[in-house]
């Protein structure tokens, strides 16, 4: 077949080949692939987790217009608040969380799909989620494919505003369950009863990055509120979480931001394409 | 589908649909876009049309522009009855398997010397776009339809694929090439009027060069799982739909709820 002239396209903007990007080493690529998260140590500084933490307290006594706060049995829920600003803004962007990201979804074609703040109280009840080709939600696809290029559909990164181990408000997974073949069989079962679930043991600042088709759940905490943030990003062309739509508020405050800009950006398929990209609003 | 539908698809990547929309719609979308072709980009914009050109066709210098893509759904009229076409609508359903959107609809003019160049298969990089299969059921994240509105032979520019090619484990060598009828791995569609071609946007497609005089019309409609967004503009629609559109309409127009599953 005769081939036409064709211009040179920058790699990040090929669609049919990788993104060749690489952040992670290759034992974190090879640990993600076979555990399906990650986690990072102090990814935020003691300061950093006061600021955060008054925030989101701030905000769940007087939320912004742009923040919906969700209330469940001993537990709140603050959906959008990136929208807070200040470091619950500026964390989307972490070289630690941003990196990652792109490497597991699409290189630079990722947006933040939702953003929340969570108040657990002791009580709070959480089941496991379903995982691998168990996850009825086609949304948390976990992909990898030839020479290691990911192509994970939703993504999370929760990072953990209180010191959480031993069971007392922890976050738990099953490991690789994001390839399992089978529903896990413990819907009905507490979570302390599940032998395979496995604590991940976070200090207050420390975060975990995980593929959302990984069967995971946070415990309840024993005597006091534990606090956490909860990033979600996907591919470009994945919708916001309801409620989690960037306000024009924040868009605007954000222009210096390239990265800040094309995270919160409307959703996309084709960045180069100015036929759409003219005709969105 | 029937079972020689299903391993069709999945075997090739595409389904041929003979006499899928009537010669009475067909002939109404073709009068309106007689009418819509007698507007300048200026009144067409006004209108809500914007008109993507391909200018292409450098062996055909009297022929400028080759050919362009238009949000033609913002015109309304005829063009929406497409949106739930029942000839078409039960495979869509079959091919993605869980709730989904309209997110593209567009009008494709092809004229002499133009052509579109081959593009995805080897797609399992591109995401929007996989072809999937699990538990004996198609979980597809990308479906189209090309409706043709004009008979359109080999010669005329028709729809071509690479069959099988969605589930190539290699880089695609043909990617931006025109599409050679001679080449044993390419299938040229040749459709008349009213006939569809369903594929998976994992196939490696595009469309031979029209070397005839005769103007190529097609109609893409696209199909994805509710959570992925639609295509800009392509799913604009006109004054009225609302009002007029059955609730099926409404709901692949507006698309379901995007993360209701959990």
């Amino acid at each position: 077949m005769e081939k036409k002239t064709k211009k040179k396209v920058p790699r990040l903007l090929k669609l049919q080949t990788g993104t060749g990007e690489r952040h992670l080493s290759d034992e974190e690529r090879h640990f993600f692939d076979i555990k399906g998260y990650l986690v990072m140590e102090n990814f935020f500084v003691p300061n950093q987790v006061n600021e955060a933490r008054e925030a989101i307290q701030d905000m769940a006594k007087k939320p912004s217009a742009n923040i919906t706060i969700e209330r469940k049995d001993y537990e709140l829920e603050l959906l959008n608040i990136v929208e807070a600003g200040g470091i619950l803004e500026d964390a989307i962007i972490f070289k630690r969380l941003l990196q990652p990201m792109e490497e597991i979804i699409w290189g630079s074609q990722v947006r933040l799909v939702a953003s929340r703040g969570l108040i657990k109280e002791p009580g709070s009840i959480e089941t496991l989620t379903q995982g691998g080709k168990a996850d009825p939600r086609r949304y948390t696809k976990y992909r990898c494919f030839v020479e290691g290029e990911f192509r994970c559909l939703m993504t999370t990164c929760l990072i953990a505003l209180n010191n959480c181990s031993n069971g007392n408000g922890t976050f738990c997974i099953i490991p690789a369950s994001h390839k399992s073949n089978f529903p896990h069989p413990y819907s009905n079962t507490s979570l302390e009863s599940v032998s395979v679930l496995k604590d991940i043991a976070l200090k207050a600042g420390d975060a975990i990055i995980f593929s959302e088709n990984l069967s995971h759940a946070i415990k309840s905490p024993i005597n006091e509120k534990y606090l956490w943030l909860s990033y979600q990003y996907g591919p470009s062309y994945m919708l916001s979480w309801p409620g989690c739509e960037a306000s024009k508020e924040l868009r605007t405050r954000t222009m210096d931001s390239e990265i800040k800009t094309r995270l919160l950006k409307t959703p996309y398929y084709h960045p180069w394409d100015y036929y759409y990209k003219d005709i969105v609003n | 589908m029937t079972p020689e539908e299903r391993y069709l698809f999945d075997l090739q990547g595409f389904l041929f649909i003979p006499e899928a929309i009537s010669k009475d719609l067909v002939q109404q979308m073709n009068d309106d876009i007689d009418q819509m072709e007698s507007l300048n980009d200026e009144e067409a914009n006004k209108l809500g049309l914007y008109r993507k050109y391909h200018n292409n066709n450098k062996d055909h210098p009297g022929h400028n522009p080759s050919g362009y893509d238009c949000n033609i759904l913002s015109r309304g009229g005829p063009f929406e009855a497409l949106i739930d076409c029942p000839r078409t609508l039960p495979y869509i359903d079959s091919m993605i398997n869980e709730p989904f959107r309209l997110d593209g609809y567009m009008f494709m003019i092809r004229n002499q010397g133009c052509r579109t160049v081959f593009h995805h298969g080897y797609a399992e990089l591109l995401p929007y776009s996989e072809f999937a299969v699990e538990e004996g059921e198609f979980k597809c994240v990308s479906v189209k339809i090309a409706y043709a509105l004009r008979d359109v032979s080999v010669e005329e520019g028709c729809f071509a694929v690479i069959p099988g090619s969605h589930k190539s484990n290699f880089d695609n060598p043909f990617e931006g090439m025109n599409p050679d009828k001679n080449h044993p791995l390419v299938e040229p569609c040749p459709c008349k009027a009213g006939d569809a071609v369903i594929f998976t946007e994992d196939l490696t497609h595009g469309s031979m060069i029209n070397q005839s005089k005769k103007t190529r019309r097609t109609l893409f409609i696209s199909y994805a799982p509710a959570f992925q967004s639609p295509w800009g503009k392509l799913v604009d629609t006109a004054d009225g739909f609302e009002e007029r559109a059955t609730s099926r309409q409404l709901e692949l127009i507006r698309g379901p709820s995007p993360f209701a599953i959990v």
